[in-house]
């Protein structure tokens, strides 16, 4: 253990288990509601403003944002900032005016639950599923893991103990209530967990420029260290202008393609509550990665001797808090992981129970045996998380950014099935796979990534995704008129029907 | 003309968001500097920024979403929740 580490173990595990339990408790109420698959997967469609919004904020940020990103930041300086801060305006709005307001409508008006069934059914193909599924299964899960691996972090930090415990002991939980509550348990849990998170910010961040001595202060200590913390591509050059440039991209216009958030739409019950769930998650995030990040560059000044990066904000917490305090607002980053691992496990849980189950092995079987499914397909895939976080394969930060980005690639047959008639399932399945080859091409292999000129992976594996999808479409047979005109006419039809009302 | 209207509204919209998005990333030394420019604080000015640049771009989601909200084809839904489904 370092020596910088304070351990304070009674009030936080005080602390920690009734948050806990308060957590259970919503799972066991949501189960009660939960009657049908459409509850499990997506509330049938009925989530409110506070629970949209809340919710797409709080499963889209996550330990990455409040453990990960500040521990990256803390080497960086502000130019680390530019992570999220500057494109996090964006992470709402692109994706809603792209696709979100299309996918409102399509879920009220063909009961789509999941990104597999829009696909699946845009490209009239079941291979569309299989294919999806797979590729969450491989890349969701270790997104899942950078979670659970920041629960070690907070618990080693607080209590001294190893870190598996905490994956082990936050991999439970989350396995239970989401098991038992489904997307119920997890949104109605993700409105805590969205308000602790923003609360946490705002705390850590007041902390970080009191323990500094105030913003001159930390800004001229900053400068004796090293001016490059205050300039780009800072003090250790992480943050060059395309990479800049990749960051403002990456996580605002690529949210599209993560299946987690997308389902997040055909949760909205109409247009109004989308767009009111766009300003308030938008505001929300905006303020917490702000904060968040700057704390961890305020942190900077204040703390060395740091065994890992990744323990930048709890320790400003433990430092700058008396240990019940200190412990409340770390449940706030406990609650990021949770809310972010939840809404990942419901997701993964129908890849594999409706889009590979369902879906192409059994075709017959009952929604009612699907759901039964769910829960031990949820247990099972909890254990593979917990095993992930335990062995961690790499920092909270970089094992995020890589799940997230091959997730991302589905922003080809996305869009493409959105605004290209001619697209064809062979097209997004050629693209799906070219994309995801580019990516792992361009992360790793030095002399291959070299060719990105300092842009992110994800950039040179859309084009080429992209450019699959319109050679292989063209060759291939597009899905079947009557397929288009209900994915294409659906618009218009409601705009008849109001002409219609308009004219009665 | 009605559906060339709400094409043009739609289009017009994306642009105006389109525009905010690239203008960010455009390396002008109040969203990009790689010298120090200290302002308040000492804070580096291209926090200030991006922090004036999200304020814009937050106004105009506004605005989009009152015009929206005057728009038909943005309420086809509210009778349905009406009629009885309960809000989470």
């Amino acid at each position: 253990m370092s020596e910088a580490i304070k351990p304070s173990p009674g009030p936080f595990y005080a602390v920690l288990i009734f948050y806990l339990g308060i957590m259970a408790f919503i799972g066991w109420y949501a189960s009660r509601k939960t009657k049908s698959l459409g509850d499990f997967f997506v509330l049938s469609g009925k989530a409110g403003v506070l629970v949209s919004g809340i919710a797409y904020f709080s499963t889209q940020f996550s330990m990455g944002t409040f453990l990960g990103t500040p521990g990256t930041i803390f080497g960086v300086g502000y130019a680390g900032m530019a992570i999220s801060v500057p494109g996090a305006v964006f992470s709402m709005i692109l994706p809603a005016l792209l696709i979100g307001k299309k996918l409102v409508t399509l879920g009220h008006e063909y009961g789509f639950l999941t990104m597999a069934d829009y696909l699946s059914d845009r490209y009239h193909s079941k291979s569309m599923s299989g294919v999806l599924g797979i590729m969450m299964l491989f890349f969701l899960i270790p997104m899942m893991g950078a979670q659970i691996i920041g629960a070690g972090v907070i618990v080693h930090v607080f209590t001294g103990l190893p870190e598996w415990v905490g994956v082990v002991g936050m991999g439970t939980i989350v396995i239970l209530y989401c098991m038992t509550g489904g997307m119920k348990g997890a949104m109605m849990t993700d409105v805590i967990q969205g308000t602790l998170m923003f609360g946490t910010a705002i705390v850590t961040f007041i902390v970080s420029i009191s323990m500094g001595g105030g913003f001159h202060n930390i800004n001229n200590t900053l400068q004796g260290m090293n001016e490059a913390y205050l300039t780009f591509p800072g003090a250790n050059g992480y943050m060059p202008w395309a990479y800049f440039v990749s960051n403002i991209v990456l996580w605002s216009f690529f949210t599209m393609g993560q299946p987690h958030l997308f389902t997040k739409f055909f949760t909205m019950k109409d247009h109004k509550t989308m767009f009111k769930a766009i300003l308030l998650g938008t505001a929300g995030m905006f303020v917490s990665a702000t904060l968040i990040e700057w704390a961890g560059v305020n942190g900077i000044a204040s703390i060395q001797n740091i065994a890992k990066a990744d323990q930048i904000v709890p320790m400003i917490l433990q430092r700058g808090l008396n240990p019940f305090l200190a412990s409340i607002f770390i449940s706030g980053i406990v609650a990021a992981g949770m809310s972010t691992i939840d809404g990942i496990l419901v997701t993964t849980t129908g890849a594999v129970t409706r889009d590979i189950y369902q879906k192409v092995i059994n075709k017959k079987a009952t929604d009612e045996s699907v759901m039964k499914l769910s829960k031990v397909v949820t247990i099972l895939i909890g254990i593979i998380v917990i095993l992930f976080g335990v062995f961690q394969p790499g920092s909270i930060f970089e094992i995020n950014l890589f799940a997230f980005s091959g997730m991302a690639i589905f922003v080809v047959p996305i869009l493409f099935g959105m605004y290209w008639k001619k697209s064809t399932a062979p097209g997004a399945i050629a693209a799906v796979v070219v994309g995801v080859i580019t990516l792992l091409c361009f992360t790793l292999i030095p002399s291959v990534k070299a060719l990105a000129f300092g842009f992110h992976a994800l950039f040179p594996a859309t084009i080429l995704g992209g450019i699959t999808m319109v050679i292989v479409s063209s060759f291939t047979q597009a899905p079947p008129e009557e397929t288009i005109r209900r994915h294409f006419d659906v618009f218009k039809k409601n705009n008849n029907a109001i002409g219609k009302k308009e004219a009665a | 003309m009605k559906k060339l209207f709400e094409n043009h509204f739609e289009r017009t919209w994306l642009i105006i968001f389109l525009f905010l998005f690239f203008l960010i990333m455009i390396p002008f030394p109040f969203f990009y500097s790689e010298t120090y420019i200290p302002a308040w604080g000492g804070i580096p000015s291209f926090l200030f920024g991006w922090f004036a640049h999200t304020a814009v771009t937050f106004v105009l989601i506004i605005v989009y979403y009152r015009m929206c909200m005057k728009r038909k084809e943005y309420h086809v839904y509210d009778e349905e929740n009406e009629k009885g489904e309960s809000e989470v």
